[in-house]
């Protein structure tokens, strides 16, 4: 009768594995998904290599190398393309072997395409990574914490066999070549590249590791365990991977309480499939070693970190190919092994490399198939949403399943996929349990859609919430972090001193570091101020800005100028109480344009035109930057950061809807008519009345500046269109941008120039989908458009008459292109791309690595800049047009009576100001 | 009299030595800044530079000219008439009802209450509960109930700003007074309650007027005169909520007005005026109050 049971269980569950995986294997079949945004038609996309592997199962792998003749090297730039005939004599699989040298700071991103195809999805998006050094060793003459090096870029060519940089597959990629002719094309995508050497070849795949065979071949090395420290890397594929100061422990090597050593390397900056290190190390004497990692990986919860292991350029065991390091909080040795028993390795005397890169490791190959699903989910979602609007009436049946039949079919589709990948997840991970969650969660909730279609309404926010986490837990999932301290080379692991330290040594160490709280300056390098040649500066920012900056004030402006020493703090509030008791800074940096010209009529500020240099000086900044800070002739303060708005849209969703990306403000309200046919929104938000008041030529205050210009024709008739947008074309008041740019119900998005940044970052899986333009403007009388857009200016001031000769120096220097660029590059590569500085010297600003579409457009917007005025009282003014446009959204009163209600308002503060400031009589 | 003085500092001089330290630092850190405060009140003062003197102009500008402080009076008085009274009583009731639990029960049950008032960070929940956004929590449910059918702008909205800062100040209103009810309740004597029930009272209500309330009559001062110090100087839970200023000065309070004057429009003078006036409005709602709580019991 058990057995009976058992026998049925086990029937039924072969069944349902079988239904599980068949739909599964005729999704692959037939390109993956049904997504209706097949961006850029000659990629054959959605073919992924393993599906691509798996079709050539039968072919050989011919040990015979064909060189591609290039002759001399190649330089691509961004969207150049190589294109070589090779004439292969054996049909069947090869690796591409490939030198290249990426020109500029940033790895470069390459497409491959055999006879006019990507053979494979993967093969779309190669990076190839660039090399960087350490210019000089740590430095460890600061007391308190030892000083980041300086790092450059190599220029040599590296030689590579070409892996999966997307993270979906670890081991190396094979190429099927036909017997005969054959083009390889190479296509540029982003940066650029010189590439001198091109191989299709057979790759020698290492041997698994043979104890016997091993231990045969020479002698266990016999001597005192010899450490070398992981933060002295000799190379790395991205600047952002460099020494750091962890300071969790005493066992760290080396470690104190009271400084800050640069101790480790690697954490989330080395987590990219593709990026590297290199160590050099000297090995004494020729013989068979174990080596030792102290590592930690607790910056990714519950998974492990896989690396693929390299000793001078060789991988030398199979299992080192894709070696896992385990989820541990702490630093923890690993002693390379295999089977549980450490591997020997046999290393000749003198110097050796040792190279470790980042690799998919276990999850790398449900991957595609989540992002697939990710994919497709959000195109349903919206698809739903254009149906039933995002907030649908849940009293309503809107009969989904045969208005869209397509997306309720594509919905079954990728519940079976997720279903499947779920019972995959929970047979094979270690910790794959927060992803098997959220795919849980989600196939149960299709399952729910799928039985009636009524449900899909009555859920809809909670499915849009766990699409949102199913793409957030993939990001995650990629990234492999991993922390090395130190390395070392022992006879057996016992001779390897512990990675951890006492609980005693560890409280002690924290403790006293507690303690020395109290004590350490945390400035580093207070100078007394009152010295002839000292000048005081004031970061406000935050503290990550301030240990860069105060870094390149050492390093680079003290050593230029040895007359002037720098008091260089971090201080965020009390500007005005500073200058009330006459405390204040001789320079302050991040000041807001409205606080500088309230500074400056009050005689706080000096004036900056006086120096005999200015013109030149201020000649580089976009004159929009300086209107806020002028008055008369004279100039208060210098642009520091300057941002403004752009438009953002998804190609994809305007594509399929036939909507232009809109130019003028007819246009854009034509295209919010049709994205609200199908329940689609435009994020108006960083549209503004001051911009479309100066579009319609008219402007804010008069020319003396006295008084404002909001009773004009042109300001009605601006302020009117501002309103429409909300009372007459139903734009939403407020928002979560990110979010619905992402998920596409919101395709269209007036933004900052940090929008660009975020979406780079939170949402990869749009990468490629979404574009940027200029603002829409107003049509002018002969046809052109006027589309100049305001901006926000905040600057550096001279606070101090006695040193302002230091002080302008130390002005001119910060503004310098070269040190803005440092200053900005080192941040991003701390705080990543998000944090990027809208830099106020546009060369700086122009240089950043942006995309090429987003360098053109703000080259454009750059002559299409307005400065706004500040006027004594200016912020009545932007209070006050909140307050009139409040009135006509939310009390329906007629725009022009609500402006003018405010006008005489504006104007009686602006007056008082003026009188008691003395600029009227 | 300056005889008598000296007299008396030096009978009690033990005393004025203990208490010298507390003296000076109010002296210096309260009593001569409010004196400052009322000297500049009567200048036009930029902060940047020196003050001019100007008489009761900036009162009399108060009060004939500026709307918006109106506005931000009439905030802040109808503000105090609300969350006063709903803040003492609700302290007292809550503090009542926690008292007949076990001693454990009683313990969580008074975290939980009091958690609020120290958890300033929890505005940020509430902008997020207020949002405009369809998906803010409260439109959300309004919507998903088919109450409206577009997102209400809670705070920005100027209908809904003044009902919103009430609501949560209701919500953190559970502060110290509160504490201090907790504990006078277990200093009340259980024999006052046993001899009243002999000389006659017949249920619970008469048993709280007579004995209960009688018997914490300081705390409640307390718990009173912290109720109205912090009505009127209410002002950043609405910064955060409403921004500063928030729409058509709905959210305006005094508080926010006199940092409007300094902060932003650099009128020291104007502000200090303001500070001068809330001094005065908060002697007098304390003597108000006083009056009431002594009625208790009697």
């Amino acid at each position: 009768m058990k057995g009976l049971f058992a026998k049925f269980i086990s029937i039924m569950l072969a069944l349902l594995t079988l239904a599980a995986v068949l739909p599964l294997a005729v999704a692959a079949e037939n390109d993956g998904i049904s997504a209706p945004n097949s961006g850029s038609a000659e990629v054959s996309e959605d073919v992924m290599y393993l599906d691509y592997i798996a079709s050539y199962e039968d072919a050989e792998y011919p040990a015979a190398r064909v060189d591609i003749a290039l002759g001399e090297p190649v330089t691509l730039g961004e969207g150049e393309s190589l294109s070589s005939q090779v004439e292969i004599q054996q049909e069947g699989l090869y690796v591409l072997e490939l030198s290249y040298k990426t020109e500029g700071s940033s790895s470069a991103t390459v497409a491959l395409y055999i006879n006019g195809k990507t053979p494979f999805e993967e093969a779309a998006l190669v990076d190839l990574k660039n090399k960087f050094y350490d210019v000089e060793d740590i430095s460890d003459k600061n007391l308190t914490s030892d000083t980041i090096p300086d790092v450059v870029a190599a220029d040599e060519y590296q030689t590579i066999i070409l892996t999966d940089t997307i993270g979906y597959y670890g081991g190396r990629l094979y190429f099927y070549m036909p017997a005969g002719a054959n083009e390889l094309r190479v296509d540029c995508v982003e940066n650029s590249v010189s590439i001198s050497s091109l191989a299709f070849t057979y790759y020698d795949a290492p041997a698994k590791y043979d104890a016997e065979a091993v231990k045969k071949s020479g002698k266990v090395y016999d001597g005192d365990t010899v450490y070398f420290e992981a933060e002295y890397a000799e190379g790395r594929s991205d600047a952002s991977i460099y020494a750091t100061n962890d300071n969790s422990g005493a066992a760290l090597s080396p470690s104190s309480p009271y400084k800050k050593y640069l101790n480790m390397i690697g954490g989330t900056a080395w987590q990219e499939p593709g990026q590297y290190i290199e160590w050099e190390f000297e090995v004494p004497k020729t013989a068979l070693y174990e080596i030792t990692v102290k590592y930690r990986q607790s910056d990714s919860a519950g998974l492990n970190s896989y690396r693929r292991i390299l000793i001078d350029g060789k991988v030398p065991y199979a299992e080192l190919e894709e070696y896992s390091f385990g989820y541990s909080s702490i630093y923890k040795n690993e002693t390379l092994s295999a089977n549980g028993e450490p591997m020997l390795f046999s290393l000749d005397e003198g110097k050796h490399t040792l190279r470790m890169e980042v690799v998919g490791g276990e999850l790398a190959e449900i991957l595609p198939y989540v992002e697939n699903v990710v994919a497709s989910l959000n195109d349903d979602y919206r698809n739903i949403i254009m149906v039933t609007g995002s907030d649908a009436d849940t009293l309503r049946d809107y009969l989904l399943d045969s208005v869209i039949p397509d997306t309720i079919a594509d919905l079954k589709k990728q519940q079976e996929t997720l279903a499947m990948l779920v019972e995959r997840l929970q047979k094979t991970t270690s910790g794959g349990s927060e992803g098997t969650k959220i795919m849980g969660t989600l196939s149960e909730q299709l399952k729910v859609f799928l039985e009636d279609t009524y449900n899909i309404t009555q859920n809809l926010p909670k499915f849009k919430s766990n699409i949102t986490a199913l793409s957030t837990w993939l990001i995650s999932a990629r990234y492999q972090p991993l922390r090395i301290d130190l390395f070392a080379l022992s006879e057996n692991e016992d001779a390897v001193k512990s990675a951890k330290a006492s609980l005693w040594k560890n409280f002690t160490h924290q403790f006293l570091g507690f303690l020395y709280t109290f004590s350490s300056d945390y400035a580093d390098n207070a100078i007394n101020s009152d010295e002839e040649d000292v000048i005081t500066v004031w970061l406000r920012d935050g503290a990550v800005k301030y240990t860069i900056a105060s870094q390149l004030v050492r390093s680079e402006f003290e050593k230029q100028h040895p007359d002037i020493k720098v008091n260089f703090k971090m201080v965020n509030n009390n500007l005005l109480t500073a200058v009330v008791s006459g405390k204040q800074p001789d320079v302050a940096i991040g000041v807001t344009n409205d606080l500088v010209m309230n500074y400056a009529f009050r005689n706080a500020v000096i004036d900056l035109n006086q120096f005999p240099d200015s013109k030149e000086v201020f000649s580089k900044f976009r004159p929009s930057a300086l209107v806020s800070m002028t008055y008369e002739d004279k100039i208060y303060g210098m642009p520091e950061a300057q941002s403004f708005n752009l438009l953002y849209y998804r190609k994809d969703i305007l594509d399929e809807l036939d909507i232009s990306v809109p130019t003028t403000w007819n246009e854009m309200i034509t295209a919010m008519a049709k994205l609200k046919k199908n329940n689609l929104e435009v994020g108006m938000g960083g549209s503004s009345f001051t911009q479309l008041l100066y579009q319609y030529g008219g402007q804010l205050y008069n020319d003396e500046c006295s008084a404002t210009q909001l009773d004009t024709y042109e300001a009605i008739e601006a302020f009117a269109l501002h309103t429409s947008f909300y009372t007459e074309y139903g734009a939403l008041l407020s928002y979560d941008a990110d979010n619905r740019f992402r998920t596409g119900e919101m395709p269209i998005v007036l933004g900052a120039v940090t929008f660009y940044n975020t979406i780079s970052v939170l949402a990869p899986e749009i990468r490629g989908l979404w574009g940027v333009a200029e603002m829409p403007g107003v049509l002018r009388e002969d046809g052109t458009i006027d589309n100049r857009v305001t901006t926000d200016v905040s600057a550096m001031l001279i606070l101090k008459e006695d040193k302002k000769e230091a002080s302008w120096e130390f002005l001119k220097w910060w503004m310098s292109e070269s040190v803005q660029t440092k200053y900005i590059q080192k941040i991003e590569t701390i705080l990543g791309q998000s944090a990027r500085v809208a830099s106020a010297n546009p060369e700086t600003f122009l240089a950043l690595d942006w995309s090429s579409e987003m360098r053109a457009v703000l080259d454009e917007v750059d002559n299409d800049l307005i400065g706004i005025p500040a006027v004594p009282g200016s912020y009545y003014t932007s209070r006050h047009l909140g307050n009139a446009f409040s009135r006509v959204v939310y009390d329906d009163e007629i725009p022009g009576d609500a402006l003018d209600a405010y006008v005489d308002i504006i104007d009686a503060e602006i007056a008082k100001k003026r009188k008691q400031l003395g600029l009227t009589d | 009299m300056r005889n008598n003085f000296v007299r008396g500092i030096k009978k009690h001089g033990m005393s004025v030595i203990f208490s010298l330290p507390f003296l000076t630092l109010f002296f210096v850190f309260t009593v001569i800044p409010v004196g400052i405060a009322i000297v500049l009140s009567l200048t036009e003062y930029d902060i940047l530079q020196a003050p001019k003197f100007v008489g009761l102009d900036n009162y009399l500008m108060l009060f004939l000219e500026d709307d918006v402080f109106i506005t931000a009076l009439k905030n802040t008085l109808l503000f105090a008439i609300i969350k006063v009274p709903v803040s003492m009583i609700g302290c007292l009731m809550i503090a009542w009802m926690i008292n007949d639990f076990s001693p454990k029960v009683r313990t969580f049950l008074t975290f939980v209450f009091y958690v609020p008032s120290i958890s300033g960070g929890m505005n940020t929940i509430w902008k997020l509960i207020f949002s405009g956004d369809s998906y803010g929590v409260l439109n959300n449910i309004l919507m998903d109930l088919g109450f409206i059918s577009s997102p209400i702008q809670w705070l920005t909205n100027p209908d809904y700003i003044f009902t919103v800062l009430v609501i949560v100040a209701i919500w953190n209103s559970l502060d110290l007074g509160f504490l201090s009810y907790v504990a006078a309740f277990r200093g009340i004597d259980p024999e006052l309650y046993e001899a009243a029930s002999i000389d006659g009272i017949k249920n619970r209500m008469q048993e709280l007027w007579y004995i209960t309330l009688p018997t914490l009559a300081p705390q409640m001062m307390f718990s009173a005169i912290t109720a109205i110090t912090s009505s009127f100087s209410v002002g950043n839970l609405s910064a955060t909520l409403f921004g500063e200023p928030s729409t058509n000065y709905a959210g305006h309070t005094i508080v926010l007005h006199m940092q409007d004057y300094a902060d932003t429009r650099f009128d020291l003078g104007v502000a200090c005026a303001l500070a001068v006036m809330l001094f005065v409005l908060m002697v007098g709602g304390n003597r108000l109050i006083k009056l009431f709580v002594r009625r208790i019991g009697k």
